[in-house]
């Protein structure tokens, strides 16, 4: 079953790479899969965060897009008033969003916890819209620049049979930078005590209180990772795409949850394969289709209602249906 | 005894004194667009309204002195926040409405104006299908059919250039008809366009600017406003299309800079004149009022014609209140009141103005025989600074359109 | 009858007040509010059928407004000529249809309905196999999905895309108008939910299972709610466009669903009576804190926040001392008074200018502020009462009238039944609908 699967993949990535080559030629072809990669790795780290708090606490954590533009904008502050190099304010970002997710955790959903799921949804949904207004009231509901000005944005090129190929240096960071952040998530979550504690409060959360694991903190712990991982997505989100405003979450917010569904949503590794697919799925729609330009904005929310009606467990997830 | 006298001649004093120094309160209410895609625009916008305001705040008409104040609502850049606001200024006793900036948005909250017996003067709607709502509605800038079909013959003429793309934000009723109007006198010209569309919620162009690539344009037409265009020429550049980027008054506005950074610069586009072109007198008036610009707003990146045209918004509305008061309406009675100063306003000529003279008589709400600027973006510093210079203006006439190019 | 006579009585006074506030005097805003009110309520009361009643978390009723929006206004508005009515009603010969703009509006607002229940169908029949809160997301997608699709350049060869529609006539603009279909909705709304559907639906909330073992068919109920409540949705949207003048799809952005989402929840989950009050706080919230929000010196704005977040905390605790029976001081009370002491001390200084640092007296703008306190009270709501205000009581005649012991012979429960929902059961039924006088 395995090969079979392997085969089929390998047929599907051959056809597609000739129908590219042959409609867009060479350099396109590059150019277009290079942004594919970009923003398919931007869409796999928030969604790796709204997966991981899914598979502990069966929670769509809403709230998570705005978290994602909160690490952007204590990013930009941070950058801002204290002149800091982009990657020291991502990190600093990233410890100041997890707490904040963290907080978010305690004060809202932790109340909670035995409540019907939609209940827990509709709570999300009011976190959102506090988080998206505070924003609003507090950094200025405009568009700003990112503060951060760094030399991966500057554009170079390289050549692919005599086409000339645009990037930043920006396209290969952030790729390389899920793969740290994945290669850690695993290594926390199969290897460590913490993790096993987590894996077992995923399982089954009143075995784990016996076993006497503090639940209480995984969750917290759970939700201060994903929170750290969206804020990371938000500051390099920024970097390539320059403008904030407190309203930019929500969009990518809903285009991560439909990667973390495709992949499966309960599953790191699948939503990493989900926003990479997103990703190329966008940009090749309309890199192929290029009447179907105005589409591709809603392209995700639609690649979400057919998957959620079609195949909700999606390609490496938990049955979704409910058993007697 | 002594008391009473004392206290007679305080009483005497106050009376004499309350008279003259008594002002009469007029609401002036101000529909625009302080947050939201059109912002950056209408922000400068709001600012020209207020520096016009702190250079003169008050008239006198006989022994009464009357003071202007202003009842702001943002609109945010949304239609339906637009009527509501509209709906809200004219529940108020305010005697006019100064503007939207967008045509978007002014176009959305016209027809309440117009049933409600309220004059609205646009800042900034270039839309021509605004004015034609109705009498109660007034403008100040130039409309679209001129401003874009001479844009079209200046990119045709004068640059050479016989394909172009022209990129639009499909949801903006500005850009929109603006995109058509180019459209159809660049082909009239002779020339091919094609057409890149996205929305207000686009961040990443690449897929219409790799379109644009393949049609292999000589000059690009930008018809968004900054929050969009900005990035938009930022990632052109960024993606190695190196034509000539041009545009209408949309892209006159410092955030343009802030948002695109060196790439806007050596940007074309129409707009208000430059200061330098405009006829010694007004030169001094619209110094005066940069003065009192960047002393209210001393942070401020840059000073662009769209301020202009908001102080000419408070300039007019105060003439045509205080002809209306000198020709003996009563501002107690806000219904009718609101009827004269629009009739006030329908007959003024020659209005010294900083955008130019202003003349309303015989309009149907756009001032008679606007003049417009080319300009260019130049020197562009790091911190968003530019330089915006002028390459000449247009002149429109009874029958033509002439062009004055800068020496 | 004499609660079937008060009811009577009372909308009629109701409905004649407003007839009198549009045609003859009162303020042209309260009117405007008035009006939105009821159309918004329109929507929320649908939402409290799927939501409430069905327990199906429905997230995309703004999309179910758009559509009739927009179906209404292609058929009314005279700059859209492909769909308009007047033309094609006058070449069928059909006066009755071509000649009164209200009998055109009134066509136009069902088929509004009509479509928005087919889309509702359309959504719900593929959803039925889905669990709560993936329901919800499919829901939430479908609302956003057809805003986008509506302006892309495919869609805009219907819609007219970003652009909008413009022109709708008003003609149910007016509070009396908008009134009517409010009372018409709740009307047919609430003999659904008292009917055997309604009875139904409720079982399918507490337990489906238990539900589908007696024989109920789950499918077709849940559908039925999906398609009823898209459909008054629908009918809102056609009220809301002919409220507005101009649509476009930004005016159904995903805030008009959290409003309503606020007015549900925050009035009360399951009470229709709960939604409209909700509705009416949501546009007072909306309309008369919009000063707040224009530019101003931060100091004072906070200051008067923080003196009335003291004076809430201190009734908590005022109500929490008379009430409790216990009567002893505990630390909980020290704690909130304490906080509730240092706001109000730097209220205070807020407000009267004192503090020294110039951020605070600079004006900014504090767009967001309105939504903010909606999603502060949804959240509030969601955390300690999240059957929200009313829970799944409604109004009923008896709250006033009947004294607290007094017992309904089973023939006057009964004729009541059109409105308090139990039939012929006697009290204390498998339904928790509580209401005054029982």
């Amino acid at each position: 079953m395995r090969g079979r699967t392997l085969i089929n993949v390998t047929v599907l990535v051959a056809l597609f790479v000739a129908a590219g080559l042959a409609v867009l030629g060479p350099g396109l072809f590059v150019q277009n899969f290079l942004s594919a990669l970009s923003m398919g790795s931007q869409y796999a780290l928030i969604a790796t965060g709204y997966s991981m708090v899914y598979g502990i606490v069966r929670l769509i954590n809403f709230a998570h897009g705005d978290v994602f533009m909160l690490g952007a904008y204590l990013a930009h502050y941070l950058i801002l008033f204290l002149n800091m190099p982009w990657w020291a304010a991502m990190l600093v970002s990233m410890a100041a969003t997890g707490l904040i997710g963290a907080g978010i955790e305690r004060v809202a959903y932790r109340p909670l916890r035995q409540a019907p799921r939609a209940s827990l949804l509709i709570t999300a949904i009011a976190v959102s819209l506090f988080l998206e207004n505070a924003a609003n009231v507090v950094f200025g509901a405009r568009n700003q620049a990112f503060s951060a000005r760094s030399g991966l944005t500057a554009s170079r090129s390289f050549e692919v049979f005599g086409e000339p190929v645009y990037y930043q240096s920006l396209l290969f960071v952030v790729p390389l930078i899920t793969l740290v952040a994945l290669v850690g998530l695993y290594v926390f979550i199969e290897r460590s005590k913490a993790g096993a504690a987590i894996r077992a409060t995923a399982q089954d959360v009143e075995m784990a209180r016996m076993l006497g694991i503090p639940v209480d903190r995984m969750i917290a712990l759970v939700f201060f990772v994903g929170s750290a991982l969206a804020a990371a997505g938000g500051v390099m989100y920024s970097l390539q795409y320059v403008q904030i405003h407190p309203l930019m979450g929500i969009l990518p917010g809903i285009k991560a949850f439909t990667a973390a569904v495709i992949g499966g949503i309960g599953s790191i590794p699948g939503a990493v394969l989900g926003g990479l697919l997103l990703g190329l799925a966008e940009t090749f729609v309309v890199a192929f289709f290029p009447g179907l330009t105005s589409f591709q904005q809603v392209f995700a929310v639609i690649v979400l209602l057919v998957i959620l009606l079609v195949r909700p467990t999606g390609i490496v997830g938990e049955d979704l249906t409910e058993k007697v | 005894m002594k008391r009473v006298i004392v206290f007679a001649l305080v009483l005497a004093m106050l009376a004499v004194t309350g008279t003259a120094w008594a002002e009469t309160r007029i609401l002036v209410g101000v529909n625009m667009e302080l947050t939201g895609y059109s912002s950056g625009q209408g922000t400068e916008q709001y600012r020209g309204i207020l520096a016009a305001h702190h250079i003169q705040p008050t008239f006198t008409v006989g022994d009464t002195t009357y003071r202007i104040e202003f009842s702001v609502c943002d609109n945010q850049t949304l239609r339906e926040e637009a009527i509501n606001c509209a709906t809200r200024l004219a529940g108020e006793s305010v005697v006019a409405v100064l503007g939207g900036f967008s045509s978007s948005m002014s176009i959305a909250a016209a027809p309440i104006y117009q049933e409600r017996r309220l004059a609205q003067i646009s800042t900034g709607a270039t839309n021509p299908v605004l004015t034609q709502i109705g009498d109660y509605i007034f403008r100040i800038p130039f409309t679209d059919d001129f401003q874009s079909q001479t844009l079209a013959q200046y990119v045709y003429e004068t640059l050479g250039a016989r394909r172009v793309v022209i990129f639009r934000q499909a949801d903006d009723d500005f850009s929109v008809g603006y995109t058509s109007l180019f459209q159809n006198a660049f082909q009239r010209l002779g020339g091919q366009v094609q057409v890149q569309s996205f929305n207000q919620a686009a961040v990443d162009f690449s897929p219409q600017l790799n379109n644009a690539r393949r049609f292999n344009p000589d000059v690009l037409v930008n018809a968004a406003f900054c929050q969009l265009a900005g990035p938009l020429v930022r990632q052109s550049r960024a993606m190695g299309l190196d034509q000539p980027w041009v545009g209408g008054d949309s892209l006159d506005s410092p955030t343009c800079t802030e948002l695109a950074g060196e790439a806007f610069e050596g940007v074309q586009f129409t707009g208000f004149p430059e200061l330098s072109q405009l006829a010694p007198d007004a030169l001094e008036r619209a110094g005066a009022v940069q003065d009192a610009y960047f002393e209210l707003y001393p942070s401020s990146v840059g000073f662009s014609g769209v301020t202009l045209a908001g102080s000419d918004a408070y300039g007019v509305i105060r003439a045509a209140i205080e002809t209306a008061i000198r020709s003996g309406a009563d501002p107690a009675d806000v219904a009718r009141f609101r009827v004269a100063v629009r009739d006030a306003l329908a007959s003024i000529e020659g209005y010294p103005g900083v955008t130019g003279d202003i003349t309303y008589a015989g309009t149907e709400g756009t001032p008679a025989n606007r003049s417009m600027g080319l300009l260019v973006v130049r020197n562009v510093l790091p911190d968003g600074r530019y330089e915006r210079d002028s390459m000449g203006y247009f002149l429109i006439g009874p029958d033509s359109t002439v062009f004055y190019p800068h020496e | 009858m004499r609660n079937r006579l008060l009811w009577f009585i009372s909308i009629a006074l109701i409905g004649a007040a407003l007839l009198y506030l549009e045609r003859v005097a009162g303020g042209w805003l309260l009117a405007r509010l008035l009006s939105l009110t009821a159309i918004w309520a329109v929507a929320a009361v649908a939402l409290n059928l799927t939501n409430g009643t069905a327990g199906l978390p429905n997230l995309g009723q703004h999309g179910f407004m758009l559509v009739g929006a927009y179906v209404t206004a292609l058929l009314t508005s005279p700059k859209t000529t492909a769909f308009l009515m007047a033309p094609w009603a006058q070449s069928l010969n059909l006066n009755w249809l071509s000649q009164s703009a209200v009998v055109q509006m009134t066509v136009a607002v069902l088929a509004g309905g009509l479509v928005a229940a087919l889309f509702g169908l359309a959504v719900g029949i593929p959803s039925l196999r889905l669990r709560g809160d993936y329901l919800a997301m499919v829901t939430l997608g479908f609302g956003e999905a057809i805003r986008y699709v509506s302006a892309t350049d495919q869609g805009t060869l219907l819609t007219n895309g970003g652009l909008g529609i413009r022109g709708v006539p008003a003609v149910f603009g007016g509070p009396f108008a908008a009134y009517v279909w409010l009372v018409v909705t709740l009307w047919f709304l609430t003999r659904f939910t008292q009917s055997s559907y309604g009875r139904a639906l409720k079982s399918i909330r507490e337990d489906e299972l238990a539900a589908q073992a007696m024989g109920i068919n789950i499918a077709y109920h849940k559908v039925l709610a999906f398609g009823i409540s898209a459909a008054f949705a629908g009918i809102a949207g056609g009220l809301y466009a002919s409220w507005l003048g101009t649509i476009d799809p930004n005016t159904f952005q995903i805030f008009l669903m959290t409003y309503l989402l606020v007015a549900v929840s925050v009035g009360g989950a399951g009470s229709n009576t709960g939604a409209v009050l909700g509705t009416a706080l949501v546009v007072l919230v909306r309309q008369y804190l919009q000063p707040l929000e224009q530019s101003q010196a931060p100091g004072p704005l906070i200051g008067w926040a923080a003196l009335a977040t003291a004076a809430a905390l201190f009734l908590v605790v005022a109500a929490k001392w008379r009430f409790h029976k216990a009567k002893t001081a505990n630390r909980t009370f020290w704690r909130i008074g304490v906080i509730g002491g240092l706001l109000a001390v730097a209220g205070v200084v807020l407000v009267s200018g004192a503090a020294p640092w110039p951020w605070f007296e600079e004006p900014r703008s504090f767009v967001g502020l309105r939504n903010l306190l909606l999603g502060v009270c949804l959240l509030l709501v969601m955390i300690y009462r999240p059957l929200g205000a009313l829970g799944r009581s409604e109004f009923g005649w008896g709250l006033i009238f009947d004294r607290k012991d007094k017992e309904l012979s089973d023939t006057e429960r009964s004729r009541d039944a059109w409105l308090t929902g139990e039939g012929a059961a006697k009290k204390g039924g498998p339904e928790d609908v509580s209401h005054g006088g029982a």
